[in-house]
């Protein structure tokens, strides 16, 4: 019964999610606002049809570049092009072709044969799946960890956060490559509860397939043999499976690098050379914008209090006595972290992807350890902040949308009252606040869906 | 230990013949390939650029879209001003992606990005853009840095080419 209650909730979580993610999705955010997701796709494309990966780039390696018009979804009459033709470059090695060949493929299907075919409605539509798929990992991964009602929260809360929902729209690799890294980590959880070796091997397989999405799903690898370190076995035997897991993954890596010198060696090595040399353009600040600040592109904002109350979540878990308990959580949110730190390059939105689904989980865990407890109280004060900020980008649109006095007398007193409750051991008081975290975490919901369907075309081009 | 060892070597060496086959045969796909394109590369790339996609509406209204925005282009752009009968747009453009600028393949180019259709010159001249046709009372006449223009007028740096649909009563010279 239990289990046919979590599938149920579960369906309606991915159905939610999906809905919330496709209304919209080819117009917001606008199609042009990054050229990477064109790129992809004619990487992709290209490659189907002449077996020669061409896309967009601008990177010094190429030289002269073949400046072009490509007019796809009108671009250049919309403002994010801003009249830029596009610096077209072949052989193109920006990035490893996965991303391009996935959405190149769909495209191909969908009838696109030349590059103006490519456009956001049809490119966009792999990833939509992709992003369910996330949400699904997410319950999977969650229930792994702490228990099927971690794994629902988790996945509820990552499929109505409005920036999730934007971010899982775009054409970018870190949404192909984030349901892999899910993926890795499942299967090195795996390997460690029932020790079989096949569990090692799915999980390096993933890690490695990751990586021909964007180099910087290094971090899969990382995180994977990390967690494969803590996995308490012999010493022979954990120098065995680093070795397998190394070697597979050098297996994939090769792949790229085979491809890299079929087509032109020295340009490969010249573009591998000028994408490590780009500017440090995450700045010093990262740590601090990237828990303060939710980035959708490079220069596009959408304010949203989830990213901000899974990082609480992470500070509240992140106690000695939790760390082994929780690896699952910090070790890959950690790896992919040293990760954005050592690449750097620009501050764009998307970089911050791999870290999302961490937070989440840590948030669920965070919100089921005070459902068991009864002490609800740090948990709704974090959940204050999705709620908060959703509510005030709700209230500048309708006012009618949003009643202030919820927020300006009932919080304050449902806060006060689960202080006051939790001071005393009586069961009631433990009922009584579980209720409280409930409501507060159905007002979040509710905030945050209201918030994500204000969210089109005219708004976009309002918010900073 | 050691009665696993050979076990385990055989198990990585299989891994690795793997690895090692799949690189061959990525290898002689991809060679094979380049090798059989040969100069048909260069074509096939150019028509994937500019071949305009089969959804895209066509349209004979010459000043219906404008190109937003200045190319990041340093002075290798070209301005394009479009006066038609009731609108006048101005456009900037990358000269760096128009091959051998000149007014016409300018226009050309202009008319493929925006999906203009016909574009017609008669004796170097241009007759009709869109559905707005030379006749007894209009007609068109183009200018390159403010100099009276036919189609092969080169187009250089900076310059200002405006191409005015305009009452025979107005014309220049």
């Amino acid at each position: 019964m239990k289990k046919i209650l979590t599938a149920s909730l579960l369906i309606v979580i991915l159905f939610g999610g999906f809905l919330l993610r496709k209304n919209g999705f080819a117009t917001t955010p606008p199609p042009g606002e990054s050229t990477d997701e064109y790129s992809n796709a004619w990487v992709g494309l290209s490659l189907l049809q002449i077996g020669y990966p061409v896309g967009i780039s601008g990177l010094p390696s190429y030289g002269e570049h073949d400046f072009r018009y490509i007019n796809v979804d009108r671009v250049f009459s919309s403002n994010t092009v801003m009249g830029n033709a596009m610096p077209i470059d072949r052989p193109w090695f920006d990035h490893p072709p996965m991303m391009g060949l996935m959405t190149g493929s769909f495209a191909y299907l969908k009838g696109a044969r030349v590059f103006e075919d490519a456009s956001a409605v049809i490119i966009r539509k792999p990833v939509l799946v992709l992003s369910v798929l996330t949400i699904g990992l997410i319950f999977w991964l969650g229930t792994l960890i702490a228990g099927a009602r971690a794994g629902l929260l988790s996945s509820l809360f990552y499929s109505i956060s409005p920036l999730m929902v934007i971010n899982s729209r775009l054409v970018q690799a870190e949404n192909g490559f984030l349901p892999l890294f899910l993926l890795s980590t499942i299967f090195i959880y795996y390997f460690e509860k029932k020790k079989q070796t096949k569990y090692l091997y799915l999980s390096a397989v993933i890690a490695g397939l990751a990586v021909l999405f964007k180099l910087s799903a290094v971090s899969v690898t990382l995180s994977s043999l990390i967690l494969l370190v803590s996995v308490k076995q012999d010493k022979t035997v954990l120098i065995k499976n680093i070795t397998r897991f190394v070697i597979v993954v050098g297996g994939f890596l090769s792949l790229f690098l085979t491809y890299g010198f079929a087509y032109d060696w020295n340009l490969f090595v010249k573009t591998f050379l000028s994408n490590s040399g780009r500017k440090y353009g995450i700045g010093l600040q990262a740590v601090y914008e990237l828990i303060t600040i939710s980035k959708v592109t490079g220069k596009k904002y959408l304010t949203d209090g989830w990213p901000l109350a899974g990082w609480l979540s992470i500070l509240a878990l992140s106690f000695k006595d939790q760390l082994e308990k929780y690896k699952y959580v910090f070790v890959p949110l950690i790896s992919y972290l040293c990760t954005y730190l050592f690449f750097g390059s620009e501050s764009f939105g998307w970089y911050r992807i791999p870290t999302y689904p961490f937070l989440f989980i840590s948030l669920a865990i965070l919100i089921q350890k005070s459902m068991e407890s009864g002490f609800v109280t740090l948990s709704s004060l974090i959940l204050l902040s999705p709620i908060g900020l959703a509510g005030e980008k709700l209230l500048s649109v309708d006012k009618a949308i949003i009643n202030t006095s919820v927020w300006r007398y009932c919080i304050p007193l449902l806060l006060a009252l689960s202080v006051l409750l939790s001071a005393n051991n009586f069961k009631i008081s433990k009922s009584i606040n579980r209720a409280i975290l409930l409501v507060v975490i159905l007002l979040a919901v509710y905030a945050s869906i209201k918030y994500n369907q204000i969210i089109d075309i005219s708004y976009w081009y309002k918010t900073n | 230990m050691t009665l696993h060892k050979p076990h385990f070597l055989s198990e990585i060496l299989s891994v690795i013949l793997v690895i090692i086959i799949a690189n061959f045969f990525l290898f002689s796909l991809i060679r094979s390939n380049t090798q059989r394109m040969g100069t048909e590369l260069g074509d096939k790339i150019n028509y994937f650029a500019i071949t305009n996609s089969k959804q895209k509406t066509i349209t004979d209204d010459p000043c219906k879209w404008v190109i937003v925005g200045d190319p990041d282009a340093g002075n290798n752009y070209a301005k394009l001003e479009i006066s038609c009968p009731n609108k006048k747009i101005l456009n900037s453009l990358d000269l760096r992606a128009i091959d051998g600028a000149n007014l016409e393949t300018l226009l050309v180019e202009y008319s493929r990005i925006q999906g203009i259709e016909p574009l017609i010159f008669n004796d170097k001249q241009l007759t009709q853009w869109g559905n707005l046709k030379n006749d007894d009372s209009y007609k068109w006449q183009c200018f390159v840095a403010n100099k009276l223009a036919n189609k092969d007028t080169v187009i250089g740096k900076t310059n200002l080419v405006q191409c005015n649909f305009i009452t025979k009563d107005l014309t220049w010279k």
